[in-house]
């Protein structure tokens, strides 16, 4: 495949064969060199085929090998002639992570870390299965969840209206349609609400490490020596459940419909097609199921930290600074050739960075943009970062979502053989707990692309800036 | 052993072959198991039966995953081998007695859970007087 650099950190796919875009990835020399031997780049040309995208097939610097769309890939579609694609957005719908800020320091956390850590893996449910007994939702309640969103857990007494106040979309997706979602989706994830899952997701306590940009981290509330606490996780088995039964009906929708597909898991259907509405309204049910997750486990987290510390949640801050969706698609509008377009953003492991001044970035954050919280992995560090125009010009308003793996699965666990991981990042100063081992091994740091080498892309591109690096000191994983 | 995992970078496949498509799809359901477990540890007292149809061979292995994954998800069922029966060509339908047991957390740890199966380089092909698949799996 060609490649063409055309600054320090992007390289151009150009336009080849059934292609009707370019593809562009933001990289440096150094990251493009590991890109290139992941079968990502040919991912991001099959991207640019599918019909009505605009402007570029983009992918982030923690691109890697997804299946059907790239991992860390932004594709926008006019919303009228384009295509929605259930891959493009993934099994894992709205997966996403959410940042709250403390009143603690690091300090003060430190000589109890461990009681605290202990307290929340008994508190927020980790790995397979169902989650607390003291959550069982009826149908109902789960239409309810589906239409609402966070709201459903605020107005439960699982939060604060004010945290609805610093969720991207307000933590609901009004589009949502949940009589679209299928009762086997509801089945499998119905029991899974307030739950954190497997692989990559965890809910970490970490130190605000280093402080770039001091005005901003002041409008997000973050100060060098505090304490915050990052959750990861999404739409459970609803939302893979959902991308499984319209992948289905699209293969068949993408051949009715003529459209010719470079690889089947990226099967559509027109924006404006039966099919593409129902799936669109079945997205945002999920969506909404994932910013309920994320809502609930942050009550637990409350409750966790007012149990060890024996404060009350007031007291111990741990406000939402932000919440953002990873995989996603969302109708947005971006003045594309000067023309102001209404177009579906697809975003597969990428975050939106909104820039400042924009009416969808929360008032107190108008000055600074949007908050971007990129997770790292749990031995280093994660970043928060805040949105640009740059990157509301360039890339629709994306950035990059984490650091990206670096070693397969397989080649993480032969990597951690005869090691002790847990005693290795206890020896970091990082609590570990997590339901089994072989997790631990696979999300091990280096398994990981160092995600500072993956900010410094997006700053250098300019599109998002620095606003706090957050070293970890205690994680639970599934 | 006639299934062997992938080294995908961020999920997991496997490459499958059998004498027949029925062997095939046999393999498939012990490399479900290995990829959510220590299969060897995985009883077969319980059972469950299948009945699928799908237009063609890999979309056949496709559903059967997909329903493996769906018997995990909502009862704790996890195969540890299965019987397969085809019964016709276009659409192609398949049979299938599982034989395997609900997990027991305690005894069984899980190695990954499974999001989806892809359709990503998902095919099943008939070459050298056997059947060959491949599936990529969302973790």
């Amino acid at each position: 495949m060609r490649l063409e650099r055309l600054d320090p950190w992007r390289v151009r796919i150009p336009r080849h064969g059934g292609m009707r875009v370019d593809g562009i990835v933001y990289a440096g020399p150094e990251l493009m060199a590991e890109i290139e031997r992941d079968p990502c780049l040919e991912q991001v040309a099959n991207v640019a085929h599918l019909p009505g995208i605009v402007g570029a097939s983009l992918a982030m610097p923690d691109i890697h090998w997804g299946y059907g769309f790239p991992i860390g890939g932004v594709a926008a579609m006019d919303a009228e002639e384009g295509v929605i694609s259930p891959g493009g957005v993934g099994y894992d719908i709205n997966c996403g992570v959410r940042l709250l800020r403390s009143t603690l320091t690091a300090d003060e956390v430190r000589p109890r870390l461990r009681e605290l850590v202990a307290q929340l893996f008994r508190n927020v449910p980790t790995g397979v299965g169902a989650g607390r007994r003291d959550l069982r939702l009826g149908r109902r309640d789960l239409e309810r969840v589906l239409a609402r969103g966070a709201a459903w857990a605020v107005g439960r007494g699982m939060g604060e209206p004010d945290d609805l106040l610093h969720i991207e979309e307000g933590g609901c997706l009004a589009t949502a349609d949940p009589e679209a979602v299928s009762a086997r989706a509801c089945e499998r994830g119905g029991p899974q609400l307030g739950t954190l899952g497997s692989g990559n997701h965890f809910c970490e306590v970490q130190e605000v490490e280093e402080v770039f940009d001091e005005k901003a981290a002041a409008a997000f509330g973050l100060a060098r020596g505090q304490v915050t606490v990052m959750l990861h996780s999404g739409s459970r088995g609803l939302g893979h459940q959902v991308c499984s039964d319209f992948l289905k009906r699209m293969l068949d929708a993408a051949r009715r419909y003529g459209i010719a597909l470079p690889d089947r898991q990226l099967c559509c259907a027109p924006i404006r097609s039966e099919e593409g509405r129902e799936y669109l309204g079945a997205m945002a049910a999920a969506a909404n199921f994932a910013f309920a997750n994320r809502q609930v486990m942050t009550h637990w987290v409350r409750e966790s930290f007012a149990a060890v510390f024996g404060l009350p949640p007031a007291r111990l801050g741990l406000g939402v600074v932000y919440d953002v969706c990873h995989n996603i698609a969302k109708f947005e509008r971006f003045t594309v050739a000067g023309r102001e377009r209404r177009l579906c953003v697809h975003r597969k492991g990428a975050t939106r960075a909104y820039p400042p001044g924009h009416p969808q970035t929360p008032e107190a954050y108008r000055e600074a943009g949007q908050p971007v919280i990129i997770p790292g992995d749990m031995g280093r560090y994660s970043y928060v970062l805040a949105g640009t125009e740059r990157a509301f010009a360039d890339t629709f308003g994306s950035s990059c979502h984490g650091a990206g793996r670096r070693l397969s699965r397989h080649r993480a666990k032969a990597a951690a053989r005869g090691r002790d991981l847990v005693g290795e990042l206890a020896a970091r100063g990082v609590v570990v707990m997590a339901d089994g081992m072989a997790t631990v091994a696979e999300e091990m740091p280096e398994a990981y692309k160092d995600v500072a080498e993956v900010v410094e892309v997006v700053e250098g591109a300019g599109i998002s800036r620095r606003v706090a690096r957050l070293r970890p000191l205690g994680v639970i994983k599934g | 052993m006639p299934f062997r995992f992938i080294d995908h970078t961020g999920d997991v496949g496997f490459e499958l072959e059998g004498g027949t498509l029925a062997e095939l799809l046999s393999e498939a359901v012990a490399a479900f198991a290995c990829t959510l477990t220590d299969r060897e540890r995985l009883g077969s007292a319980e059972s469950r039966e299948l009945e699928l149809a799908a237009p063609a061979p890999d979309l056949l292995l496709h559903a059967l995953l997909e329903e493996l994954l769906y018997l995990f998800e909502r009862d704790g069922f996890l195969a540890r081998e299965g019987r397969m029966e085809l019964a016709g060509e276009r659409p192609w339908r398949l049979r299938a007695r599982l034989a395997g047991e609900c997990r027991d957390p305690q005894r069984l740890p899980l190695k990954l859970l499974v999001k989806g199966i892809t359709y990503h380089q998902l095919a099943v092909a008939e070459r050298d007087g056997g059947f060959h698949g491949r599936v990529l799996l969302d973790i």
